[in-house]
């Protein structure tokens, strides 16, 4: 009688562990009705902007409100006034070649005031050629290439420029992940952006970034869309606490969007009557 | 109650779906492959043509290279086959070469000897760029380093056999010689009792020197090694020096400066050189230093002396560098406004003022009065080939020196390097001057000669004018469709193909269309289509055998969709069996459409189609168009249409950032057809007010299902409808109403038709 005992006791906790078990899988699937996407209880909800994720940090950057993009030219810009207009200079070039990472530094002077607050800019390509493998080994070869940046640097801002591909979004974020976690907390992350992931593309959304730039010039097959948009008052917010925008000297935009931080390309070397001119626009959209 | 193992398994099952939170998904840019019927800064490819004297019509707006090389054609010099490819290379350099995938070259040639060498680890990289300056950085060993350490390695293992301590000891000396390319680690270089080892060291530790940017060290260094007699550098010893005395001045002066005295150093040093018969040997190099130097020390006048080279005959060995030297220093003088920027206006151009080829290409580009005044100037005081066409570029048929010139064009042949641009401009001129019947004659024997008087680009600009003056709907067919010249996704604004020399320039990844190089219409044609040309003819145009099956295609769609959306429904009836025989995959809608027993019924039908096309737009594109399957969303967002835009403030007519081209504007604005009757001209003004005022599409198309289903709530098609009209919220051309518009459809499609499959496919609205 004592077999048949603990026979039924042992029957007993049997069911017992999976009455438990069954308890607290029905209880992490109710949780998960709910937090889920595809909650049958919130029809249709909006695909508008998500809101800020555990990356995003504080928008405001130590920037003017005016920056000036010097691009891989000679550029004597001793005479703009860097109480009002700041320098994103460019760094360096990532080219991403099959496994490989090659490196072209910036090859031509730059001259500012002492005083101007500067921002290197590390542009990354990949070959049309050759397409990278965007393995591990690539990305943490980029990673070391911006940190070598930094180090050196001692601006407090680095901005990465970047068309990344669909297929090449997944190891852009994970670069910015790795980046982030490599630099030191003092150190913030700005990124170039097509307009047309502002606008209803919403993959930066959760991305440890600090800005996020649209490019609203040479934008190719999005530009009429975009200046639509801009055009009967839509908002182009990259990210929901900041927002900057990007133009080109030669390419002004018709609407412009006040409150913004202004980047400006010029595709030749500045001179102090184009940087006057840029400082106008800025004064158009005010 | 008992749970089954597989009750559980539901469970878990159902967890890791519920749970799993599936990753986001769905470049400047993106950018569209579009025809390149024209150029703006550059002539058609190949540019072996161009540089075989087939100019074309010289553009004011080409880079400076290709216009020097044009000047000397217009002058009856031109170049011998060896100087062609002297041409090529320097384009090639220029428009494909990088730095930094040329000293990946470099270094593979040392690496690969290096790394064969038993008992020392393998090298990967060597970063041949070290910092100058706070911002900026140089190159520090080019190419010639890593071929003489490879080729001194060989010397050393042939003499000391390949597993020698001593070669393994040269080559751990060596990779500190080359850690100091960018930013090494103090050399340590082993005592070595043979002379020759000896001899090596010692050179490892000048270059070093030199390296490390301890110029004065290095020169110490070399010329000691000058003075050792059992040196094998010896020879090479005193070119270092001068070599050194270069990077003295241009590298350890502040940044961006040159320090002339010490540059003053080293061209003397170098004169020594050329002066001794002795060192003949490096002559060549020490020569090509000298350039190097004077293009620094000494601008203005090596300009001219450039200039001088240049228009000499057979220099193949000097045109690449001569050219790349003279147009750098004319863009140093000038601004590098070349192409599209605003080009340098004469007054400023004093340095060239004196230099015929430089006086040209200035006044060629510029687009001010000052310009046109100089060229006509030049043209009287010299009667050469070079300033007629400079003068016909510029002027306007009202300028009282327009009847001379033109006389003077009358006479150039088309075996002239001159003639298509002569003939583009005589034909603009006639066309200015009302003078219609001469410019239909004259272009008819312009434009039936052959490629070699006309590239591509050429006949197109011509067309562009003759089109013009169509006189029957035939004819202005004939003139509007043009085949391109290239291919191009213009990223960089270069207009390059995607391949060039070899080597990639854009996205070869994106499949070009096998139709790229079919006749298309240009912008011109496509802004009469789509702002003069009234429906009526151009359904009738859709129908004219002169145009290919693709053209007609095109223009049958658009016509179709356009008279569907005005509700120009006969129009639209006869069109549809003309757009489902040539497109069977429309008609069943178009069926649908015809059969209709009413206007909105016709409306419903035809948003119908819309729905399922997001390709179908109301106007013709321009070039290869849309490339995406007419019934497949365009992941670019390039679907059905957008709201009209108003007027752009850049300056560029195309709208893309690339800055216009003068010529482009004069042959590019729009023109009323003269043929048009004034009925037919109000026709068609009234239909473009009338789609200006359409909403985006997404908007559109929406409101237009909301209306049929309310209509005929209960019309199978209805639920699909409204699927298709939430789709194109998230993938068409939107605007802030847009979301509203969506949520509208999507609550009606889920709360008349929940049970519809429709509904459960669209969880979302945007």
């Amino acid at each position: 009688m004592a077999g048949v005992r603990a026979s039924r006791k042992a029957d007993g906790w049997r069911a017992y562990r999976c009455r438990l078990l069954l308890g607290v899988a029905v209880g992490l699937l109710l949780a998960g009705l709910f937090l889920s996407p595809f909650s049958l209880r919130e029809k249709g909800r909006v695909r508008g902007p998500l809101p800020a994720g555990e990356g995003a940090r504080d928008a405001s950057l130590p920037l003017p409100r005016v920056m000036l993009w010097a691009w891989e030219r000679r550029e004597d810009m001793r005479a703009i006034d860097p109480r009002q207009v700041g320098v994103a200079y460019l760094a360096k070039t990532l080219f991403l070649r099959q496994g490989n990472v090659v490196t072209r530094p910036r090859l031509q002077p730059l001259q500012v005031p002492p005083t101007t607050v500067l921002m290197p800019v590390v542009r990354i390509e990949s070959d049309k050629l050759s397409p990278p493998t965007l393995d591990a080994g690539q990305r943490t070869r980029v990673v070391e290439e911006i940190l070598a940046l930094g180090r050196a640097s001692i601006t407090p801002v680095i901005q990465i420029d970047f068309d990344a591909k669909i297929s090449e979004r997944a190891f852009y974020r994970t670069v910015l992940y790795d980046l982030r976690r490599a630099l030191p907390d003092t150190t913030r992350i700005s990124i170039t952006a097509l307009a047309s992931w502002c606008l209803a593309d919403h993959w930066l959304a959760g991305l440890p970034i600090d800005e996020a730039v649209p490019m609203l010039f040479r934008m190719g097959a999005d530009r009429q869309r975009v200046l639509w948009h801009l055009q009967t008052g839509g908002a182009l917010r990259c990210l929901p606490t900041q927002q900057s925008l990007g133009m080109a000297a030669d390419e002004p935009l018709p609407h412009g969007l006040p409150g913004s931080r202004l980047y400006v390309f010029n595709p030749q070397a500045w001179s102090s009557a184009s940087v006057h001119s840029a400082l106008e626009e800025v004064k158009r959209w005010e | 109650m008992g749970i089954t193992r597989r009750g559980l398994l539901l469970v878990v099952c159902m967890l890791g779906v519920v749970l799993y939170r599936p990753q986001p998904l769905s470049s400047c840019g993106p950018f569209f492959a579009r025809a390149a019927f024209t150029y703006t800064v550059h002539p058609d490819f190949p540019l072996e043509q161009f540089a075989a004297g087939a100019l074309g019509v010289l553009q004011p707006t080409y880079a400076r290279s290709y216009l020097a090389v044009a000047y000397r054609y217009l002058m009856g010099t031109g170049f011998n086959e060896a100087e062609q490819k002297a041409l090529v290379a320097l384009w090639r350099d220029r428009l494909v070469s990088t730095v930094e995938s040329n000293a990946e070259e470099w270094t593979k040639v040392w690496l690969t000897a290096r790394n064969t060498v038993p008992g020392i680890a393998a090298v990967a990289r060597i970063d041949v760029f070290r910092a100058w300056g706070q911002y900026s950085n140089y190159l520090n060993c080019p190419a010639d380093a890593f071929t003489t350490a490879a080729s001194t390695l060989r010397r050393l293992q042939e003499r000391f056999g390949p597993e020698s301590p001593a070669v393994r000891a040269w080559v751990q000396a060596q990779d500190g010689v080359f850690g100091k390319c960018s930013d090494g680690a103090n050399l340590t270089v082993p005592p070595a009792t043979d002379p020759q080892l000896r001899a090596d060291s010692a050179y490892q530790r000048a270059t070093a020197q030199f390296y490390s940017g301890h110029f004065d060290a290095a020169i110490a260094a070399f010329e000691a090694i000058a003075q050792d007699t059992a040196s094998p550098w010896r020879a090479l010893a005193p070119y270092l020096i001068a070599r050194a005395l270069v990077r003295k001045a241009t590298l350890g002066a502040e940044e961006g400066k040159v320090d002339i005295a010490v540059l003053a150093q080293a061209e003397e040093h170098v004169h020594k050189i050329l002066a001794d018969s002795a060192q003949r040997e490096m002559h060549p190099a020490a020569g090509r230093l000298l350039q190097f130097i004077r293009f620094r020390s000494t601008p203005t006048p090596r300009l001219h002396e450039l200039a001088q080279a240049l228009l000499k005959q057979d220099t193949p060995a000097t045109l690449q560098q001569d050219l790349t030297d003279y147009t750098l220093l004319l863009d140093q003088s000038l601004g590098d406004g070349t192409g599209a920027a605003a080009p340098a206006a004469t007054a400023n151009a004093t340095v060239v003022k004196d230099d015929a080829l430089g006086d040209w290409i200035v006044t060629f580009a510029a687009t001010d009065q000052a310009a046109l005044a100089h060229a006509l100037a030049q043209w009287e005081h010299t009667s050469a080939l070079p300033w007629l066409v400079a003068a016909l570029t510029k002027l306007d048929a009202s300028h009282e020196k327009a009847a001379p010139l033109m006389a003077a064009a009358t006479q150039i042949q088309p075996t002239s390097p001159a003639f298509a641009s002569v003939a583009f401009h005589r034909a603009r001129l006639l066309l200015q001057a009302g003078k219609k019947d001469e410019v239909r004659t004259y272009l008819h024997t312009v434009l039936a000669q052959g490629k070699e008087a006309l590239p591509v680009s050429a006949a197109n600009w011509l067309r562009a004018v003759r089109m013009q003056m169509a006189g029957d709907l035939d004819e202005y067919l004939t003139y509007a469709q043009r085949f391109p010249s290239g291919i191009t996704y213009d990223e960089d604004g270069r207009e390059l193909p995607t391949q060039l020399f070899g080597v990639a320039t854009g996205d070869v990844t994106e499949s070009l269309p096998a139709s790229g190089m079919q006749a298309h219409f240009d912008a011109d044609a496509v802004m009469l289509f789509n702002q003069a040309m009234p429906l009526s003819l151009r359904k009738e145009a859709a129908l004219r055998p002169i145009l290919p099956a693709h053209l007609r295609r095109e223009l049958a769609l658009t016509s179709w969709v356009e008279a569907a959306l005005l509700d120009q429904v006969a129009v639209a009836q006869e069109l549809a069996p003309v757009v489902a025989a040539q497109m069977p995959e429309l008609k069943p809608y178009l069926d649908a459409y015809v059969a209709a027993p009413s206007q909105d019924a016709k409306k419903s039908a035809a948003v119908f189609l819309l729905l399922h096309y997001p390709g179908t737009r109301p106007y013709v594109d321009e070039g290869v168009g849309r490339l995406t399957p007419l019934d497949q969303i365009d992941n670019f967002r390039n679907n059905w249409w957008c709201g009209w835009q108003e007027k752009s403030t850049t300056p560029d007519a195309e709208g893309d950032g690339h800055p216009g081209n003068p010529l482009s504007k004069m042959v590019r604005a729009a023109h009323a057809l003269d043929f048009l009757t004034a009925a037919q001209k109000a026709a068609g003004h009234a239909e473009v007010q009338k789609l200006r005022a359409l909403d985006t599409a997404p908007n559109y198309l929406v409101v237009q299902v909301l209306a049929w289903a309310q209509r005929t709530p209960n019309d199978p098609r209805v639920p699909e409808a409204l699927h298709l009209a939430v789709r194109s919220t998230r993938y068409g051309c939107t605007d802030a109403k847009t979301t509203q518009f969506s949520k509208q459809a999507f609550q009606l499609l889920h709360k008349q038709y929940p049970q519809s499959p429709w509904a459960k496919q669209t969880k979302y609205w945007y």
